[in-house]
């Protein structure tokens, strides 16, 4: 009786967290769309939500603010869930999508095209979409040896990528006159979002993050080792490509279109264990709220700092969160 | 019956990657037919061109209030009649007084799009590859975007005409170009012909690398047409969008008469940079150019930045450090 007592209230504060990481979230949205190099009052920008579109203000709420918002919100979301993922199959906290190579594959692809063949810079999202892909799937191969544990993906993942890195700054050796292209590219970047970006990340958003909920009980199993999960009849090599799979999937969508964005797909899965924990039904979706919440106020910060000047979301991310999460560290045996 | 589930789930994730990515890919066709529909629709615009992104530019009156995103081609715009209603931040040029104190909307290479939109312009100009990605989001708010270029001669004219044309001031654009042009082939004259061409090379550095320019930039232009030979065409490779890494073998090989050095930071970092990473090289020293005192720094405002029709002072320049004329 009492344990069935304790358990329901862990549940309920865990959902509480859930359900605060929600409102932080939607208030994070809404300081984006509010703020910004052009001031605009609150009650223009609703009744332009609202459909009104004769207001002088309409292109910039509706055409760049609330894209750029959206972009930021989806993108949050994914590399914040592919970490998770990625933490839980590599059973390391320190893995990011950086490991299964999706940002050295994006990262080279992107350049190649900016650097090399700029006058095709519009296929850009798919380009750096298909790099993404192809270098996580060449680094799985890699680490495959009738199955793949961690480690091999791991140490792969860090020979594929130097690989590939290498690649990027050759590029930057011989097209030294256009890095200038390229650089918001390779730091992550929400400047220029449209309609379009946003059309092209929804449906990787919504399959990533509906799979990734469905199979949480699973990355629970699975967190309890190979030995013991096959015993309790789970198919962990299967499991294990399944997650990095989706992993990758939210990862390349995310970073093909605002760049190689670091921080997030680390960090955001590490700080929302530490506060929700380690069950992933939970985790999952405090990561994604969590990863809304650091990218659309990292944004708003980037763009009215010193306005009209915009920094990239990447830099203020590195600035702002990097210190919150050193003190999220400190304090992790009080969470 | 897991395997067959997970089997199945997986190939609908395919699937459904290969649809989004061939949405993806067709985004490029769907606009170039919107804006072919937008094209057709126009009666008689006041003006149709193909901007330097190869894209098609269509005006259907003449632009009133135009942002200048494009640092380098500003000082033209002005001097060919025109007016602009916002420019970008910019460390690097000073703007003309006129535009002064017009509203800033961000650097070259990071435009916030919100001050470009504020201003409601009915035309953005901007650089060659750096600003297509704004041609989206501008085309979402009717507003058309021309990406001029500007790294060579042949450049500053098109881009002088064609601002002249967009200003409606085509005659005394052609007017600057001619006059461009004819003091252009008088300091041109000065340099003596000789039998063999002295060569050069030119040295570009930028931070804490160096590079040598060998394809068509402004000061190479310059160079050869002041009858100089660019000594790094005889470097084997491929040209690298203008530029090969520095070599120190390489430029022993090919020995200059002339080295220009031009910094991409300040002028003074790039005097920085020769002085501690070169100067006491013997191999360096050993240079012709180095050794018979024809080693010029080149200033960044004259050579790595577009100086539009006032470039005839960047022929001049050069001019007088490899022909001085009697007055120097």
């Amino acid at each position: 009786m009492n344990k069935h007592t304790g358990f329901r209230k862990k549940i309920s504060f865990k959902l509480f967290i859930i359900g605060l990481f929600l409102i932080i979230a939607l208030l994070s949205m809404l300081i984006s769309l509010g703020l910004g190099a052009v001031p605009v009052h609150v009650r223009t920008i609703s009744s332009i939500l609202l459909g009104n579109t004769d207001s002088d203000y309409y292109a910039i709420i509706w055409n760049i603010r609330l894209p750029r918002t959206l972009v930021a919100v989806f993108v949050g979301m994914n590399l914040a869930i592919s970490g998770a993922l990625l933490q839980g199959v590599m059973r390391n906290p320190m893995a990011d999508p950086h490991i299964i190579g999706v940002s050295s594959g994006a990262g080279l692809f992107g350049t190649t095209l900016l650097l090399m063949f700029p006058a095709y810079s519009y296929l850009l999202v798919p380009v750096a979409f298909i790099g993404a892909l192809a270098s996580a799937l060449l680094i799985y191969m890699l680490a495959w040896d009738k199955g793949v544990s961690p480690m091999r993906i791991i140490l792969a993942g860090v020979a594929a990528s130097a690989f590939l890195n290498s690649g990027v700054s050759a590029l930057y050796t011989f097209y030294s006159d256009r890095i200038q292209g390229a650089i918001s590219f390779m730091v992550g970047n929400l400047s220029a979002k449209s309609w379009g970006h946003v059309e092209i990340i929804i449906p990787y958003s919504i399959i990533g993050l509906t799979l990734a909920l469905l199979s949480a009980q699973r990355m629970n199993v699975l967190l309890l080792g190979d030995a013991e999960s096959k015993s309790l009849g789970l198919n962990t090599e299967g499991y294990r490509l399944w997650f990095i799979a989706i992993s990758a999937l939210l990862a390349a969508s995310a970073i093909s279109i605002v760049g190689l964005l670091g921080f997030v797909g680390l960090i955001v899965p590490h700080a929302a264990r530490l506060m929700v924990g380690n069950d992933y039904r939970i985790l999952l979706p405090a990561s994604a709220l969590l990863g809304v919440t650091v990218l659309c106020l990292s944004d708003t910060i980037g763009r009215i700092a010193f306005a009209p000047i915009e920094l990239p979301v990447g830099i203020i991310m590195g600035v702002i969160g990097a210190p919150f999460f050193l003190y999220l560290l400190r304090k992790k045996r009080r969470i | 019956m897991m395997k067959d589930r997970f089997k199945f789930t997986v190939f609908i994730l395919i699937m459904l990657v290969i649809v989004s990515g061939c949405q993806n890919t067709s985004q490029p066709q769907q606009e170039s037919q919107r804006e072919e529909g937008a094209i057709n629709q126009s009666a008689e615009p006041f003006l149709s061109f193909k901007d330097f992104d190869g894209q098609l530019v269509t005006l259907q009156d003449k632009p009133q209030k135009i942002v200048v995103l494009n640092d380098q081609v500003l000082h033209s715009f002005y001097q060919v009649g025109g007016k602009a209603v916002g420019i970008t931040n910019t460390f690097n040029i000073d703007p003309p007084k006129e535009a002064a104190d017009l509203p800033r909307v961000g650097f070259m290479h990071q435009v916030n799009i919100e001050k470009v939109v504020e201003l409601k312009p009915d035309l953005v100009i901007g650089q060659r590859f750096d600003h297509a990605n704004l041609r989206e989001i501008l085309k979402e708010a009717n507003i058309p975007i021309a990406n001029l270029n500007t790294q060579s001669i042949e450049d500053i004219r098109q881009n002088t005409i064609l601002m002249g044309k967009i200003t409606g001031n085509e005659q005394k654009a052609k007017e600057l170009v001619a006059k461009m042009n004819s003091e252009i082939n008088q300091v041109i004259d000065r340099i003596p012909d000789e039998k063999e061409m002295p060569s050069y090379a030119i040295l570009t550095v930028m931070g804490d690398a160096a590079f040598v320019e060998q394809g068509s930039t402004i000061a190479v232009d310059i160079a050869d047409q002041l009858k100089l030979r660019n000594a790094t065409l005889s470097l084997d490779g491929e040209v690298m969008a203008g530029y090969i890494p520095f070599s120190m073998e390489e430029m022993v090989m090919i020995d200059p008469d002339y080295l220009f050095i031009i910094s991409h930071t300040t002028d003074e970092e790039g005097e920085k940079m020769i002085e501690s990473n070169f100067k006491s090289n013997p191999a360096w020293r050993s240079l012709s150019a180095i050794s018979n005192d024809r080693m010029y720094f080149l200033p960044k405002v004259k050579f790595a930045i577009a100086p539009g029709v006032d470039v005839v002072d960047s022929y001049s320049y050069m001019a007088d450090l490899i022909a001085p004329s009697e007055s120097n």
